[in-house]
């Protein structure tokens, strides 16, 4: 090889390696940052309700950020859909520019003519989506009625058996049963919780029969995963123009629980007493109670007990953040509770000034349950006097449920003494009290309500032996908010026995038990959780049902079953109505305001049942605080079924400020 | 979920559970008019056996739920798994002949004795049935458990 050769050689390493330092250099050079991420978010003003051709009270306010941080000076477009229901901004302009902190607040929107749910769009340059507000023109509604709904159960969707709970409010235009709007909140904690908002109800009928008060709710939502695809149905029976039991009938959960006229005060106030019961971030049962003072939106000397899995804390002092009730009476109370070292945020209904529906709306956990007045009272421990005692656990785990009757004495005493016979009904525990269980136990009440009892050895032997005591304010119906004609007063009950977590239950004054007061119409509903099937163990189907009780005589009602479990182990859709419910309870002679229906009575006297078309049977005793209101309690000797539920005396409906249509029935179905 | 993990977090739970009871002591005041009488503390037994038969029905004269059928070193014992037992994810996993250790409370029922199952320990694995106060574990909880979820107890949030 000559020099020219060596020389060639050499331009050519050095071009290559020029080039391949070039390449190197090049590739260990950092890539230029990504530009921030724009973003905008809805910040307030979703979701809202306008009647048709008036103004949104709140502007709708979007927050643009850079890279996570407010940007200044932005342009913001909002953007009604150009037909069908939509609105118009003031001025027509439909842009806002950011401030300090990133925020746009439209121009006032008001609604168009036409009424239905839509969505305004709100949009920044450079940001991958707009911002969305959901937005509901609602009709013009000359009269209508609001109500407050809550219930609790077991839900089918989202792989279930989940526990579930749901509260809300809407308002129903009297004259045709159109749900003109309202919010909720759903939440199984597993999955499906409603947004912090909660849920815009923004359409749907309630159609109720004029002649039995039996009727369909149906509430079509802005939240897909609810119901069916964002409508849910429901099954309700009116025991009066004010107040109605309710189950979810549509397949995809069932539950129990009550729909109340609402009436919204100015503000609330005074001394309350609570009880929830629902599951705890490791979905295991759970239930609280307790008291506290509200002033406007200040909670203040609060004290709880708490059954969470079995473990109970009592006493515990506690204050809370309330947010003002907005339209529809809901608002939040935050900074009460925690578990570890999550918060729980709850949401509120109110269904009057003395009562209002709470329910956890946090994602990994839920419950759901009341708090009503205290009133003026002081109370003592001659606050308690004869009384029903009902206890139900919670709709998910550790099914249970114990039914009694109880005298007070030594009032004047600490404790005071009580004496009573009932039934415990413990099917997850497992325990059968025998039938008329005599007890003893004693009770205290402070002068602030809060208090306890203690059932001496357990009822009938069982479980049921300590409960904390929260008292109320003697006028108020515990299951009727709304009743001020009788049945006022009591306590909440939270079961405080580790091995019954989440049970929660009422202590209603008992002050007539004569058997001829068990007359006239009648509605009932009950929760039963049982071991039918195989397919899904200890799961729950629910009844409601309106009929007759002759004095002294026979018992007979009709109402539809929600049994989406099928643990009946019947066909169809597990949906099925016109079911007959017939006995004749026998009052206990021994024991007046007792009664039972048993295949061990002589005559044998269960309740006959007629679902579906297929003929069954159920034992149950029933307590009678009044002719008003009564309780029943499956008695199950094989212990695979266990159920409670009130019976509550039918009253006027003349006045249901609803569509006076017949209640839909569903098709017959299929015997397997 | 692996049979492991689930065998770890459970014990985790059975440790963690049973602190909440300090917390308890803590929590109560001086407040003598809201006072509260203390619950009864149920007592656990261990017993050791081989898997005669896996019941998913329960039999008239049963109590309802999943059974199994223990053979034991005193004779045959039936042990509730309940609800939840053998249902979902990480659900208890055994068959006829294995040798098991179960923990939990003997009660009778109706004239029978029944074992209400605390714990199983199968294969090296530990299985949690009910806590240590006889709540049922759902395979919700089965499931948090495994992804790591603390049982947190409800408390105050001041």
């Amino acid at each position: 090889m000559n020099r020219k050769t060596y020389g060639v050689l050499l331009a050519l390493v050095f071009s290559t390696l020029s080039f391949l330092t070039s390449c190197s250099s090049s590739s260990s050079t950092p890539p230029p940052p990504p530009p921030p991420v724009i973003a905008i978010s809805a910040t307030s003003g979703t979701p809202q309700t306008a009647t048709v051709s008036t103004v949104f009270a709140a502007p709708l306010v979007a927050t643009v950020t850079t890279g996570g941080n407010p940007t200044q000076g932005v342009t913001v477009t909002f953007t009604a859909p150009s037909s069908g229901a939509s609105g118009t901004f003031a001025g027509g302009t439909n842009t806002a520019t950011t401030d300090a902190n990133g925020v746009a607040t439209s121009a006032i929107f008001t609604a168009n003519s036409t009424a239905g749910a839509y969505t305004v769009t709100a949009l920044a340059p450079g940001a991958a989506s707009p911002a969305s507000f959901n937005l509901t023109n609602s009709a013009v509604v000359v009269n209508s009625t609001n109500y407050t709904f809550y219930m609790s159960g077991e839900e089918l969707i989202n792989a279930g058996p989940n526990y579930y709970a749901l509260a809300g409010a809407i308002t129903v235009d009297d004259a045709t049963g159109t749900v003109v709007g309202g919010e909720q909140d759903y939440n199984d904690a597993f999955g499906i919780t409603s947004p912090s908002t909660g849920d815009s109800i923004t359409g749907g009928t309630l159609t109720v029969s004029s002649t039995t008060g039996a009727g369909t709710l149906t509430l079509i939502t802005n939240n897909a995963s609810v119901g069916a695809a964002g409508t849910e149905t429901f099954t309700v029976q009116f025991v009066n123009s004010n107040h109605a039991l309710i189950t979810q009938f549509d397949g995809t959960a069932t539950s129990g629980g009550s729909v109340d006229v609402q009436t919204l005060p100015s503000t609330l106030g005074g001394g309350y007493s609570f009880v929830l019961s629902g599951v705890d971030p490791s979905y295991s049962p759970t239930a609280f109670g307790g008291i506290f003072s509200l002033s406007g939106t200040a909670l203040t000397g609060g004290f709880f007990d708490v059954n969470d899995a079995g473990t109970v804390q009592t006493n515990v002092p506690f204050t809370a953040t309330v947010s003002a009730a907005d339209s529809f009476g809901r608002g939040t109370i935050t900074n009460a509770f925690e578990y570890g070292s999550s918060p729980v945020v709850l949401a509120y209904y109110i269904v009057n000034s003395s009562v209002i529906r709470i329910t956890d709306v946090d994602s990994t956990d839920a419950a759901i349950g009341s708090a009503f007045s205290q009133g003026a009272a002081s109370f003592t421990n001659a606050s308690l006097g004869s009384s029903v005692l009902s206890l139900a656990g919670n709709p998910y785990q550790g099914e249970y449920g114990a039914l009694a009757q109880l005298t007070t004495s030594n009032t004047s005493t600490d404790p005071a003494d009580l004496s009573g016979v009932g039934e415990d009904n413990e099917l997850d525990t497992p325990y059968l009290s025998n039938l008329a269980s005599l007890f003893l136990g004693t009770y205290s009440i402070a002068a602030d309500g809060y208090g306890n009892l203690t059932i001496t050895g357990g009822l009938g032997g069982g479980s049921v032996s300590v409960l904390g005591v929260y008292a109320v304010d003697p006028t108020l119906n515990l299951n009727d908010p709304n009743n001020t004609t009788g049945g006022g007063g009591g306590a909440l009950v939270l079961d405080l026995d580790t091995n019954l977590a989440g049970g929660t239950g009422v202590l209603v004054p008992q002050t007539d038990t004569a058997s001829t007061s068990f007359a006239g119409n009648y509605v009932a509903g009950w929760q039963d959780f049982n071991y039918y099937s195989t397919s899904c163990s200890d799961c729950e189907f629910d009844m409601l049902a309106q009929g007759s009780m002759v004095a002294n005589g026979a018992l007979s009602l009709t109402g539809p079953v929600s049994d989406p479990f099928f643990t009946l182990g019947l066909g169809g859709t597990g949906l099925y109505s016109g079911n007959t419910f017939s006995g004749t309870p026998l009052a206990d002679a021994t024991n007046t305001g007792r009664y039972s229906m048993l295949s061990t009575n002589t005559p044998p006297n269960s309740l006959n049942t007629t679902i579906d078309g297929v003929a069954g049977t159920f034992d149950l005793v029933m307590y009678q605080a009044s002719g008003g209101q009564l309780f029943w309690l499956n008695y199950d000797t094989t212990l695979f079924s266990v159920f409670t539920g009130p019976l509550e005396q039918q009253g006027d409906l003349t006045g249901l400020p609803l569509a006076k249509k017949p209640a839909v029935k569903t098709q017959a179905k299929q015997k397997r | 979920m692996k049979p492991l993990i689930l065998g770890l977090s459970a014990l985790a739970l059975l440790s963690l559970i049973s602190s909440p009871q300090a917390v308890q002591a803590q929590a109560a005041t001086a407040d003598t008019a809201h006072a509260k009488p203390s619950p009864e503390v149920l007592k656990e037994i261990t017993l050791q056996g081989s898997v005669s038969s896996i019941v998913t029905k329960a039999s008239p004269g049963m109590i309802p739920g999943s059974h199994l059928m223990l053979s034991t070193a005193s004779g045959s014992v039936d042990a509730s798994l309940g609800r939840f037992g053998l249902v979902g994810k990480g659900a208890l996993s055994v068959a006829a002949g294995d040798a098991v250790e179960i923990t939990g409370v003997m009660r009778t029922l109706r004239d029978r004795q029944i074992f209400l199952v605390h714990t199983v320990k199968a294969g090296g694995q530990v299985y949690l049935i009910r806590n240590e106060h006889g709540v049922m574990i759902s395979p919700q909880t089965r499931e948090r458990l495994s992804a790591g979820q603390k049982p947190a107890q409800f408390g105050r949030g001041l």
